[in-house]
């Protein structure tokens, strides 16, 4: 899991031009839209594709993410139990 | 006082104005549903298409307008605007990028219709059709030009209908405007001309109407929410004020109605009722037309504006198709099934991406009552320049001195290193694209020097606009997103990349920044033009509200050819 979470931060950092962070700046518990990284809707959807893309998980109802996206350690958790590659 | 001498319109519901408004009048809808793999997209989607050549759509409709209007473009006294968010993105990849510039499109297109002026192309997202208007509108009432043709197209195919599906925009049936159960847009092919004129169309030949009535363009302002770049704002900022001043010197008894931008998204027909009911406008009818024409992105403006003008010629109000039960908290008086009306003027709003919002006022007149005697706006013809920036590859220059930086080959650009050294409390810098990089950069570095005059940001937030030119239009990202869709295997288009390909964007990333509410544009000339620029600038000072203007050429092709050349505009305002 641990690897996972690693593998997700910086493909995360890397999907959505955070430039500046690394992988220890991310706190995976730290929620991360609205406080935390201040992501947005364009991230959100940023991440959708990085799901399919890396994992070939095809989120149906964009609404499904709100709950996934919440913090790394939550995106890490689903990804473990869905992904398909 | 701006006259319509003529219109057309060709989408998949005719190849004229009034087939496509009698046609919407009966209710009818070319939307519908495309298969899986249409266009190489793998997911199927819901639109109203035809499929055309961008240029020779164009060419048709404002061809036939021309003719219907009698004019001579041949003179130096006529211009073309065209107004589109992509023109012949679609065949990016298979042409030379440069006879897909934007501009090179429009000349191409104007020379071949006889004009032998420069042509001007507004990019400006979803508003850019009301916002050419507008600018036609002032270069009328500023005399620059006698007649005006104005139009707007757009042809989506794989680029722009994968790119809204990836910004999960389109709705997976046809559009229900301001409906509860609305789930987003579906996107339309169109090309929309008007024919405008400051010269009272002699005769009725010239309008073909036996009513003694002619249409007039009132005026229309654009203006930014300065919140996001493809979110509105949840209190309507931009689209209120922008409506407020449309409505000082309009009565509200003369409007049949507002025609609302009403694309079916959540956010955009949420946030119009809020600005409807914020600009006290809760008792006057609202319609959307998306329903029967779906979003026709650059042509919206255009096209939505003339079967406005028809429906009041018609004494109707025409119904919004596809709405059922209010599903928008401001309060707004939807028109659900076509009414009567007597009364002669309207409302078009539009909104788009970059934060932009646009209204435009419009009146029919009857033909005696109008002055012959002309009168035109007086404005200050010279704006004073204060501080140029200057950026290019070879290194920037601030007032005339060189800065001491220098890019780091295969590291970091001369832009970010600029950010890091002189900027750098902004990461949302490293989201941006080029295009974005440069704009925001050439601003900073402006607004700084402002700032060591002691001039606060906030001197600015409603009396500046942010007016950027270019060539090259959004090519940098064009390509980047072209490549997350161009390998079946590979296909992941990117929604952040996507809304990167409007140009007019990084006119929303310098009003984000720095607050700015007022109006934001972004052209696209053939050449670099400097007296073409100065006429453009000119005519955004009509907006009495503004006094300042970050403007000038902003053009980004890769990392190692790009150019900013900005200045402040001012004029003193009594």
């Amino acid at each position: 899991m641990n690897e996972l979470v690693k593998e997700l931060k910086d493909e995360i950092i890397e999907a959505l031009n955070l430039e500046e962070m690394t992988a220890d700046d991310i706190d995976e518990n730290e929620p991360l839209f609205g406080e935390g990284l201040g992501l947005d809707s364009i991230d959100a959807l940023e991440l959708i594709v990085l799901l399919e893309k890396k994992y070939g998980i095809k989120l149906a109802d964009p609404a499904e993410g709100k709950k996934i996206f919440t913090s790394v350690a939550s995106i890490a958790d689903y990804v473990s139990k869905n992904r398909k590659k | 006082m701006v006259y319509v001498l003529a219109d057309n319109i060709i989408s998949p519901l005719g190849d004229t104005s009034e087939d496509n408004y009698q046609a919407v009048k009966a209710g009818k809808s070319a939307i519908r549903a495309y298969a899986p793999m249409t266009d190489g997209i793998p997911d199927g989607f819901i639109a109203s298409l035809m499929s055309a050549d961008f240029e020779d759509l164009v060419f048709r409709s404002a061809g036939k307008a021309i003719d219907d209007s009698g004019i001579n473009v041949a003179d130096d006294r006529s211009v073309f605007i065209l107004s589109s968010t992509k023109g012949a993105i679609e065949r990016l990849g298979e042409e030379a990028d440069e006879r897909l510039y934007l501009g090179e499109t429009a000349q191409r297109i104007a020379t071949r219709l006889g004009f032998t002026t420069h042509p001007v192309v507004v990019c400006n997202a979803c508003i850019s059709g009301c916002a050419a208007i507008i600018l036609a509108s002032r270069l009328l009432q500023l005399g620059v030009y006698d007649n005006v043709v104005v139009c707007g197209a757009d042809s989506p195919q794989r680029f722009i209908i994968s790119g809204f599906q990836s910004l999960n925009a389109m709705s997976t049936e046809t559009c229900r405007p301001f409906d509860i159960e609305r789930q987003g847009l579906n996107l339309g092919e169109a090309a929309a001309t008007v024919v405008l004129s400051s010269r009272f169309p002699s005769g009725t030949s010239a309008i073909g109407r036996s009513d003694n009535r002619v249409w007039t363009i009132g005026h229309g302002y654009v203006k930014n929410d300065a919140f996001h770049i493809s979110a509105p704002s949840k209190t309507a900022e931009g689209l209120l004020e922008a409506l407020q001043q449309t409505m000082e010197n309009v009565e509200k008894d003369d409007l049949a109605f507002v025609n609302a931008h009403g694309t079916a998204t959540l956010f955009n027909d949420q946030m119009e009722s809020i600005a409807i009911q914020r600009a006290g406008l809760s008792d006057v009818p609202v319609n959307a037309l998306k329903g029967y024409i779906g979003h026709s992105l650059g042509a919206a403006g255009v096209f939505e504006t003339i079967l406005c003008m028809k429906s009041v010629d018609d004494h109707t109000i025409l119904g919004t198709r596809g709405y059922d039960e209010i599903g928008v908290s401001g309060k707004v008086m939807l028109s659900v099934e076509h009414s009567p009306t007597h009364k002669t003027g309207f409302i078009k709003m539009l909104s788009g991406f970059g934060g932009c919002n646009a209204t435009l006022y419009a009146k029919s007149v009857e033909s005696s009552s109008v002055s012959l005697k002309e009168r035109r706006e007086r404005i200050p013809s010279v704006f004073r320049k204060t501080h140029h920036v200057r950026i290019s590859p070879e290194g920037a220059w601030l007032d005339g001195g060189c800065l001491p930086v220098e890019g780091e080959p295969n590291e970091k650009s001369l832009l970010t290193t600029i950010y890091k050294k002189m900027i750098g409390d902004y990461p949302k810098y490293y989201k941006m694209d080029g295009l974005c990089r440069l704009g925001f950069i050439a601003s900073e570095l402006l607004l700084q020097t402002e700032k060591a005059e002691g001039i606060s940001i906030k001197e600015h937030q409603r009396n500046r606009g942010v007016v950027l030119f270019n060539r090259s239009s959004s090519i940098s990202s064009d390509k980047k997103y072209l490549a997350s869709i161009a390998d079946k295997e590979n296909y992941f288009p990117s929604p952040s990349v996507f809304v990167y390909t409007l140009p007019n964007i990084v006119t929303g990333e310098i009003a984000i920044r720095n607050d700015y509410h007022g109006e934001t544009s972004f052209y696209i000339l053939p050449e670099k033009n400097e007296e073409q620029m100065q006429t453009l600038i000119q005519t955004a000072f009509l907006d009495r509200q503004t006094t300042s203007l970050l403007t000038g050429w902003i053009d980004y092709e890769d990392r190692e050819h790009y150019e900013a050349d900005m200045y402040i505009a001012s004029i003193n305002k009594a």
